[in-house]
C-alpha cells in the first residue's frame, strides 16, 4: 500500500517540479533588439517578481483553504514553516538586485544568481510540501 | 476525487496559465523600452514582504 502510495505520488512530483521550474522561464525568450546584459536584468527582474507574487498568491490560497477545512492547522504549520524560509530568501534576492541596479558590478550579479537560486529552491520544496500532504503523509 | 485533489489541481492549473501568459512578453520590446521595464520591475520588489500568517488572515 505505501508503496503503491510513493508510485502514485511521482507524476504529481514530476508535474509539481515542471510547473514550479517553468517560474524559471525566460519572458525575453528572442528578442533581437536587447544586449545580454538588458537580456539578463529584465529576465532576472521578471523572476523575482513572479516569486514574490507566488508567494503572496500561495499563502492567501493556503488561509482560504485552511479557512474552507481543506487544509488542517498541521498543514498549514508545516507550509509557514517552509514559506519562513522562502520570506528572507526573496528578501534577500530582492535587495540583491535592487544593489546591482545601482552598482553593477559583476561580484554583485554573481550574487543576485545565487540568492535567487536559493529562493527558487526554497519555493520548490514549498510546492513538493504541498504535494506530499496531498499523499496523505501530513493531511490526516 | 477529495477536496484536497481538487484544490492542488486547480493551483497547478492557475500557476501554469499564468506562466504561461508571461512567456515571450517581453519579445518585441526596444533596448531603451527593456530598460526601463527592468527598472520599473526592480523598484517595485519588496525588500519587506508580509508574513505567511499576515497573507493567510489576508491582512495585507
Amino acid at each position: 500500500m505505501k508503496h503503491r502510495k510513493v508510485i502514485s505520488l511521482v507524476p504529481l512530483l514530476i508535474l509539481v517540479v515542471w510547473v514550479y521550474s517553468a517560474g524559471a522561464a525566460c519572458a525575453v525568450r528572442r528578442n533581437p533588439n536587447l544586449t545580454p546584459a538588458t537580456t539578463w536584468e529584465l529576465n532576472t527582474a521578471h523572476q523575482l517578481q513572479l516569486l514574490e507574487r507566488d508567494y503572496r498568491t500561495f499563502f492567501i490560497d493556503v488561509g482560504d483553504a485552511h479557512r474552507q477545512g481543506i487544509l488542517t492547522d498541521k498543514n498549514v504549520t508545516d507550509l509557514n514553516t517552509i514559506g519562513h524560509q522562502l520570506k528572507p530568501a526573496i528578501e534577500r534576492a530582492n535587495q540583491g538586485f535592487k544593489l546591482w541596479q545601482t552598482v553593477r558590478d559583476e561580484s554583485t550579479k554573481q550574487q543576485v544568481v545565487i540568492l535567487l537560486l536559493e529562493a527558487q529552491r526554497i519555493w520548490l520544496e514549498l510546492a513538493t510540501r504541498r504535494a506530499t500532504i496531498l499523499n496523505g503523509e501530513v493531511h490526516p | 476525487m477529495n477536496a484536497w485533489t481538487a484544490w492542488l489541481i486547480s493551483e497547478i492549473i492557475k500557476l501554469t496559465a499564468m506562466r504561461l501568459l508571461e512567456k515571450g512578453k517581453f519579445d518585441t520590446l526596444t533596448e531603451e523600452e527593456a530598460k526601463a521595464e527592468a527598472l520599473k520591475i526592480g523598484n517595485a520588489l519588496s525588500t519587506s514582504l508580509p508574513t505567511p500568517e499576515d497573507l493567510e488572515k489576508g491582512s495585507t
